[in-house]
């Protein structure tokens, strides 16, 4: 659509024509083609603000990949944090068990480690035949009480190592959530970038919806409380009922 | 008994390997996904699969469909240990045939009682 503009073939024509009329001292002839210049110039500005429009339109339909940045920012980022709580609360709790149990077990080594000592040297005298009768009766009685005592200190201690042991499993369920949560920044740069380029003008935007597809048996990693809306069982109890309702 | 382990964290595995050595499981082998585990299962003599859900490339439930779908696999017992935990992912293990189904974080009593029962059924 040709712009019509006040350099346009018909307004110089128009212009002519008022001059040709006002050198006739043709009052009227110039009054109506003064009317006809001021209706265009109104329907100029008319246009113009038609064009400002169409821009605002466009502009705010570009922006429809804010409202999907926003989206991010509302409700992925507070997702992304409660996240990274949760990978908190699993590494401290990690952290807590290990330590608890390093803690229980090294005064057992010590005591058994002391114990040892005391054995071994009441042996060494009893080798070395500087024992009396005596003595060796209170030595056996207290060989005797020892080896249970450390039967005992060693199932213990397996049990603490144990427990270390299973603490482990926080870095395989963090480093699942943790995998989501970079997934979440790869989004929200696809986003930014998208925005970018509307604003630059260099390409239209193209929204596009990165949001994954939640088909009910798709992997998920670890359900993080409080995030995580979908529905799951309470625990192995839940697992185990499901199953033997199952036929298992 | 040898048992072959799949997970895609290595320290998963290392946890499921000390808990079943600890239960008298010696021969254990890992692998960190389905493509890799499915070709180690062909050729190897396993007798028993622990299988994680989640892993990229093949995850434990596809796993699952192709042991059963081969011949030579498809009595082999199949236990998964995952955290996912959707009754709709658990029922769809077990129509893929699962044995047995752990979820994450367990306790070793529960491996210990999974296997027994297991082995009951097998045996």
């Amino acid at each position: 659509m040709a712009c019509e503009n006040i350099l346009s073939e018909e307004c110089l024509s128009l212009a002519k024509s008022l001059v040709e009329s006002i050198e006739n001292k043709d009052r009227e002839k110039a009054d109506q083609i003064l009317e006809q210049l001021k209706k265009k110039e109104e329907s100029l500005l008319l246009q113009e603000i038609g064009k400002l429009t169409r821009d605002l339109h466009t502009a705010l339909n570009g922006f429809s990949l804010d409202s999907q940045l926003s989206e991010l920012a509302e409700e992925d980022f507070s997702d992304a944090r409660e996240r990274l709580h949760y990978v908190i609360s699993l590494t401290d709790q990690a952290a807590n068990t290990t330590l608890n149990s390093v803690e229980e077990a090294v005064p057992l080594c010590d005591q058994l480690h002391s114990r040892v000592r005391e054995i071994k040297s009441s042996w060494d005298r009893f080798l070395s035949r500087d024992m009396c009768a005596e003595e060796f009766r209170e030595f056996s009685r207290q060989l005797e009480s020892c080896l249970k005592e450390w039967e005992g200190d060693v199932v213990s201690i397996k049990q603490y190592l144990n427990e270390i042991l299973l603490a482990q499993d926080f870095q395989d369920l963090t480093g699942q959530v943790l995998h989501r949560v970079i997934e979440l920044v790869e989004n929200l740069e696809t986003s930014l970038v998208g925005l970018i380029r509307v604003a630059g003008k260099k390409e239209k935007g193209t929204s596009k919806q990165n949001k994954e597809n939640n088909s009910d048996i798709e992997a998920t990693g670890p359900r993080v409380p409080g995030v995580d809306k979908w529905k799951t069982v309470s625990g192995q109890d839940e697992v185990d009922d499901l199953l033997s309702s199952l036929g298992f | 008994m040898k048992i072959l382990i799949v997970d895609d964290f290595s320290t998963m595995r290392r946890i499921i390997k000390n808990l079943l050595r600890d239960l008298g499981f010696n021969n254990t082998s890992e692998a960190d996904d389905g493509n890799t585990a499915l070709p180690m299962l062909q050729n190897g003599s396993f007798d028993f699969l622990v299988t994680d859900w989640n892993m990229p490339g093949m995850t434990g439930i596809d796993l699952l469909r192709a042991v059963r779908a081969d011949e030579n696999l498809s009595h082999m017992p199949v236990l998964m240990v995952t955290a996912e935990q959707k009754r709709e992912q658990i029922v769809e293990a077990a129509q893929a045939g699962v044995n047995g189904y752990i979820i994450k974080p367990f306790t070793a009593q529960t491996l210990k009682e999974k296997l027994d029962k297991i082995f009951e059924r097998v045996g």
